[in-house]
């Protein structure tokens, strides 16, 4: 566990030192929250409540959604494949850790990362601007964590079987690009999943990207409470555990791949 | 056909400030130093020749360059390069010359060879005999043609030079800059491109500026150096001298074996020690003097020897060296 | 002067075959990449469909109106990053010091950078706009006419142009800092979301920052309210509103050529 955690405390300082790239993107996200808002407040124009959803709700919205972007990695991540293209993973995989274990602790570090340096600020660029209502109750805010750790935990378990398709494909970035993208329209990021028509909104909330953005949303805006709150923790540790052992069973195929033909 | 007189170039370096706001604060103040990178740099070269210009790494020599091709603006100072001020008529001047730069490629990294050769004929508008003519000799004394439709990412770092060595050719410029053609080649791709430097230099009288750190480039190709060492020229004559002074000297690099106590110099007819670090002994000799098959039996008679080393003199060396004994210019 | 601009174009074609066929020898990563991304912003497309069927308008704006603005901002900046990404990758350029290469050759350096990564992959991208486009004529049938047939693509080839000039003016960044230029990404991807939602939404200050500073509500907004004959269109003089965003182009084209010209003599005076 030990070595997970320095593992972990690694990739959270060598992320230290990308400070002018930090700025560049709180600039980013602060400019796309803004339009977003203004789009939001257009469409509601003078309604209050569209699908059971204030004003409010839809600016808090707007602005967890931007700031969940990084911690989730929503844009894209192609770190490990590169380290199958350049041929880097042999060591890795030789190495006496856990290989899934090793790019977990990375990961997570790096969200860690995200999350203070990004999410943060940007949530602040938001609250600035436009005042809208946070969470008082620390309870609620405490769920929301657990649930942001378990929408990282999901997004890792996609980008790591998107990642070791390259063990098999010569384009290494088309599985990664297709994961953004659906990224974006399915986690609810780009419209929050109820004001989908029901049918659509049905199919989706059952499929892991809801628990990237959707849900943690949900609970911070405390649209999940008691059973409802244990029904999408739970949803997203399932996800979380699915995609975990689904990964770990590809690894397996890889691997197999890697001692017969050599990489 | 180059006249360099009393060259100056001073950078201003800015103290490195991080982060966005740093770059943002660095816009518009200028706190830092000056750095004379080209101080006071004199020379000509005659059409035709083939002169060495080395020094250590930093000492001037691609800033010398980049004003010579016109892509920096000195500080002070006149040249003329084929008759015209470089950095006024860079597009004109560009023309009429023609770059190596062994690091990096000027070819386009997906695309055939010979496509490269065919855009950059277009880019230096050489008239469709004329490439096709040159194209020809270069395609024999180069021997191209088992890679011409290889896209360029495919090819060895040999071959890979010598097609940036046509693409540097295809527009019959009459100067050539290289810029350290040989690194990185095995020594038969370099003695090679050796070969053709110095045909082209004879048989087209090509006037070629090399840079480069591997002395025997000089020795083989050039009559005449230049040694230029922080921003001056400390050295201008003819190669020959420096290789009677410094080139006849070798260095026997020697790690004694652990058991073997020696305080202070190694012994050895025909040597000087002339340095020590630990077990390792540094043995100076010269070649019109003795050999290394003398050296070494003589050496190993006396000293029980673990490894041993033989240095040819390197550019580096040779500028310590000036430094510590003097040479006169003109040499 | 002219005839420097005629050989600088021509080859500037000449550059954009030879990497068109290069890209053709790798049909298949080609066509994966394109199709994704066609399918990928299509979900983007479809997400601001998805809020139409809730709301029902925008502003006052059809469902129909918002597609014509948001396939104009993405075919624009398609075409721009098509023919112009030379630029956005220029940072690239500068940190491998590929640049020096680029001014030893007897022509344009601006040509050359800006012919520099001509990637077919994005017709992904001028392809959904499109599908956006077609799908604003049919669920707007905005009234059309002759002049209006001419008019839609000169606006296309306008947005093109100030996007381009954004591509440039980031690039110039690099000649003082190579740190941070992603800084741009807020005018060109944020503001290809800007521009695709009517101008009237934003604040006051932003609805006049992007007309008069960054002059973004060319690329979309004026335009559309001539070809779909909006009613704010009476608030202009209908001369002002055709030909402002020609203006604007040639505005902005301006200061990124002007600055451009300052980031190279800086470039050749520092060396770095």
């Amino acid at each position: 566990m030990r070595l997970y955690y320095e593992i972990a405390r690694r990739s959270f300082s060598r992320h230290l030192t990308y400070r002018a790239a930090t700025l560049a993107g709180l600039a980013t996200n602060g400019f796309f929250g803004l339009v977003r808002t203004y789009l939001f407040l257009g469409f509601y124009g003078e309604e209050s409540t569209v699908s059971g959803w204030s004003q409010q709700d839809a600016l808090a919205f707007v602005w967890f959604g931007q700031a969940l972007l990084m911690p989730l990695l929503i844009f894209g991540w192609y770190e490990l494949a590169l380290t199958i293209r350049s041929g880097d993973v042999i060591s890795d995989l030789s190495k006496p850790f856990d290989y899934y274990g090793f790019w977990l602790a990375r990961d997570a570090g790096r969200a860690v990362y995200h999350t203070l340096f990004r999410s943060v600020p940007t949530l602040l660029i938001g609250l600035i601007l436009f005042q809208f209502a946070l969470a008082a109750d620390p309870l609620r805010w405490l769920a929301f964590l657990g649930s942001l750790a378990l929408a990282v935990w999901i997004s890792f378990g996609m980008r790591f079987l998107a990642n070791i398709a390259a063990f098999w494909l010569l384009d290494y970035r088309g599985p990664a690009m297709a994961l953004m993208f659906a990224n974006g329209l399915l986690s609810g990021l780009l419209v929050p999943l109820n004001f989908w028509p029901e049918w659509a909104e049905a199919v989706v909330r059952m499929l892991p990207f809801a628990g990237l953005v959707q849900i943690p949303v949900d609970v911070i805006l405390g649209k999940a409470t008691g059973a409802e709150l244990a029904a999408a923790l739970l949803f997203q540790l399932g996800w979380g555990v699915a995609l975990m052992l689904a990964g770990r069973l590809v690894l397996g195929m890889a691997v197999r791949k890697v001692i017969v033909q050599g990489g | 056909m180059i006249e360099v007189e009393d060259l100056r170039k001073t950078f201003h370096v800015s103290r490195r400030r991080s982060g966005f706001g740093g770059a943002l604060r660095g816009l518009v103040s200028r706190e830092g130093r000056e750095v004379q990178a080209v101080d006071g740099i004199s020379f000509s070269v005659a059409a035709g020749e083939m002169v060495g210009y080395v020094g250590p790494n930093g000492a001037g020599k691609s800033t010398t360059i980049k004003m010579l091709t016109g892509i920096l603006v000195p500080s002070s100072g006149k040249v003329s390069v084929a008759g015209l001020v470089p950095w006024e008529r860079r597009r004109e001047l560009a023309g009429k010359i023609g770059a190596v730069f062994g690091q990096r490629t000027q070819l386009w990294w997906d695309l055939p060879l010979i496509e490269s050769l065919t855009l950059l004929q277009h880019v230096y508008d050489v008239p469709a005999a004329r490439f096709n003519e040159n194209l020809r000799y270069f395609r024999e004394v180069l021997e191209l043609d088992d890679f011409l439709d290889t896209p360029v990412r495919q090819l060895s770092l040999g071959q890979r030079m010598r097609g940036d060595l046509v693409a540097a050719l295809l527009h019959d410029p009459p100067i050539l800059y290289l810029d350290e053609p040989t690194i990185g080649l095995d020594v038969i791709a370099r003695a090679r491109i050796r070969e053709v430097l110095h045909d082209i230099n004879r048989e087209r009288g090509v006037t070629v500026l090399l840079t480069t750190h591997d002395m025997a480039d000089i020795t083989r190709l050039c009559r005449r150096m230049m040694i230029i060492d922080r921003g001056k020229l400390l050295y201008d004559g003819s190669v020959e001298a420096i290789r009677e002074r410094f080139g006849a000297e070798r260095t026997l690099v020697v790690d004694l074996d652990e058991s073997e106590a020696v305080d202070g110099q190694l012994c050895v007819p025909g040597t000087t020690d002339v340095r020590r670090d630990g077990p390792r002994h540094w043995l100076r000799f010269r070649r019109d003097q003795i050999t290394a098959a003398q050296v070494i039996p003589a050496l190993t008679a006396r000293y029980r020897i673990r490894d041993l080393t033989l240095e040819e003199p390197e550019i580096e060396g040779i500028v310590r060296r000036i430094y510590e004994e003097g040479m006169g210019s003109r040499g | 002067m002219l005839a420097r601009l005629r050989d600088d174009l021509q080859l500037y074609r000449l550059f954009v075959l030879s990497r068109l066929r290069a890209q053709l020898q790798y049909r298949g990563s080609f066509l994966m990449m394109t199709v994704i991304t066609f399918f990928g912003l299509l979900a983007e497309f479809l997400a601001v469909l998805i809020l139409f069927n809730r709301f029902g308008e925008l502003a006052g704006w059809e469902v129909g109106e918002v597609a014509f603005l948001y396939g104009i901002a993405s075919v624009s900046f398609g075409l721009a990053e098509m023919f112009g990404a030379g630029f956005d990758v220029f940072p690239e350029m500068i940190r491998r010091g590929e640049f020096d290469r680029v001014l030893l050759r007897p022509r344009s350096a601006f040509f050359q950078i800006l012919s520099a990564d001509f990637q077919l992959r994005r017709i992904g991208r001028i392809s959904q706009g499109s599908l956006a486009l077609g799908l604003a004529f049919a669920w707007a049938s905005p009234e059309w006419s002759p002049a209006k047939m001419l008019y839609l693509p000169a606006m296309l080839a306008c947005g093109m142009v100030i996007y381009i000039s954004f591509f440039v003016l980031g690039a110039t960044l690099c000649f003082w800092t190579v740190e941070s230029v992603e800084v741009i990404n807020v005018i060109t991807h944020g503001g290809t979301e800007f521009a695709s939602y009517p101008l009237p939404i934003y604040h006051l200050l932003m609805q006049r920052f992007f007309t008069f500073v960054v002059p973004l509500a060319f690329v979309s907004y004026f335009p559309s309210l001539y070809l779909l004959d909006r009613p704010e269109a009476a608030d202009w003089p209908l001369a002002l509103l055709v030909l402002s965003p020609f203006a604007a182009a040639a505005f902005i084209a301006l200061v990124a050529r002007v600055a451009w010209s300052v980031g190279v003599r800086h470039y050749r005076s520092t060396g770095n």
